[in-house]
């Protein structure tokens, strides 16, 4: 049998809580699975734990310390995109690694960065993904003209998603209602305020609600052998742009 | 000459903008928005001065975006995928894929199936282009690990 002698004076139930609580922030703000996994081995491993084993699917987190300590079990319930705690998780388990930190400040700050870390507020959000439409209207070739629904589009079009997402957890139904209401309002203004070809307006205003992060951390997760989270996270990417599709669709065949 | 700084200052702002929308810390907004802004400008120049198809630019293009975030993330030690989620958006086939869409709801199947399917190769191809930074990113890696474990003993 196996047994890491050298440390015995370590807190294994603090470092077991440490690498958990890394490894859910990082899981809940959606980073790639092999950054998750490799975290919480490193961790493990910095301090004397050679043996430490990790797995991560889409919703739950396994590990076990050692192979004389318990299996623990992790749920996740909610999948925010945050970069910030990304990066401050990255920080912080780097520092540790790095022994600047101890085991016990590690904890507090984790618990401190799953807290007390802030999202940008949903009315800055709006405006810049009102923004985001103006640009990506020229770099398709808008007009002139679509420059206000366009950036009104996009606005309203974001919050609502953004909106329904914070009351209803599903999945299809609010890029389907976001969509369709951005389509009401581009297919409209664009009637009002100018003229030619409509798609340019119509695919910039989408553009903000496009499941970016999705398909970025599902290829990675391919190409680094997760095939589980790749095809979850593609499947979520897919249903979510087939939302948006059928939105728009149906904005277009009622006007 | 014009049409290219502006299509690099609205590439640029559009990645920048993301970044805020993802929730990226503040201090990195600029090197995202550069990294998107490149990546697109690569595309966008192949696209027009050579007779390549969409595809192909792509694959150029998200090569140099995985080339820039990964050099990005060693120097500024944060993880790659800050760089490369806002980066990434410029290059996606929302047009391809919306064209599509509405040929199927005009109940044109046939050059739906078409557009579609290029739509989907352009996808994989931008996915491929990140995978082959990433490689030579983890091969450059390799060998200073090596070297150091060389040194070292």
């Amino acid at each position: 049998m196996i047994r890491d002698t050298s440390n015995n004076h370590i807190d294994e139930k603090l470092l077991t809580k440490v690498i958990l609580l890394a490894g859910r922030i990082l899981l809940e703000c959606s980073a790639e699975t092999i950054r998750i996994e490799d975290t919480m081995n490193r961790i493990a491993r910095s301090l004397g734990y050679q043996h430490s084993n990790g797995y991560v699917v889409n919703i739950f987190i396994t590990f076990s310390l050692s192979q004389n300590s318990e299996v623990q079990i992790i749920r996740i319930h909610k999948n925010n995109t945050n970069l910030i705690k990304i990066a401050n998780v990255n920080t912080i388990s780097r520092k540790l690694v790095n022994k600047e930190i101890t085991l016990e400040e590690a904890y507090k700050k984790l618990k401190d960065i799953d807290l007390n870390t802030k999202n940008y507020p949903l009315l800055l959000k709006t405006l810049v993904s009102g923004l985001i439409s103006l640009s990506f209207l020229y770099l398709f070739g808008g007009e002139f003209g679509d420059i206000i629904p366009a950036f009104i589009a996009g606005s309203i079009g974001f919050s609502i998603v953004e909106i329904i997402k914070m009351r209803i957890p599903t999945l299809f139904i609010p890029e389907l209602i976001g969509s369709f209401v951005i389509g009401l309002i581009a297919i409209w203004g664009h009637h009002l305020m100018a003229t030619g070809d409509i798609s340019p307006i119509i695919i910039s205003c989408v553009m903000p609600i496009v499941p970016g992060v999705l398909i970025t951390t599902a290829v990675q997760d391919l190409f680094d052998r997760h095939m589980v989270m790749f095809t979850t996270k593609m499947l979520e990417a897919i249903v979510t742009s087939f939302g948006i599709g059928s939105g728009v669709a149906t904005s277009f065949l009622i006007l | 000459m014009l049409t290219i700084i502006l299509h690099f200052v609205f590439s640029f702002l559009a990645s920048y903008l993301f970044a805020l929308v993802y929730d990226a810390p503040r201090k990195l907004f600029l090197a995202a928005g550069f990294g998107g802004g490149c990546g697109y400008l690569v595309n966008y120049l192949l696209l027009e001065s050579t007779n390549m198809d969409a595809i192909y630019t792509s694959l150029l293009g998200s090569l140099t975006l995985g080339l820039i975030s990964h050099t990005m993330a060693r120097t500024l030690k944060s993880p790659v995928i800050i760089f490369m989620i806002p980066g990434i958006i410029p290059l996606v086939p929302g047009g391809i894929a919306f064209e599509a869409t509405r040929k199927l709801v005009e109940l044109e199947f046939n050059s739906a199936v078409d557009i579609f399917i290029r739509a989907l190769l352009i996808a994989g191809a931008i996915a491929v282009g990140l995978l082959m930074a990433d490689q030579i990113f983890k091969i450059i890696n390799h060998t200073k690990v090596n070297i150091n474990r060389e040194t070292g003993t």
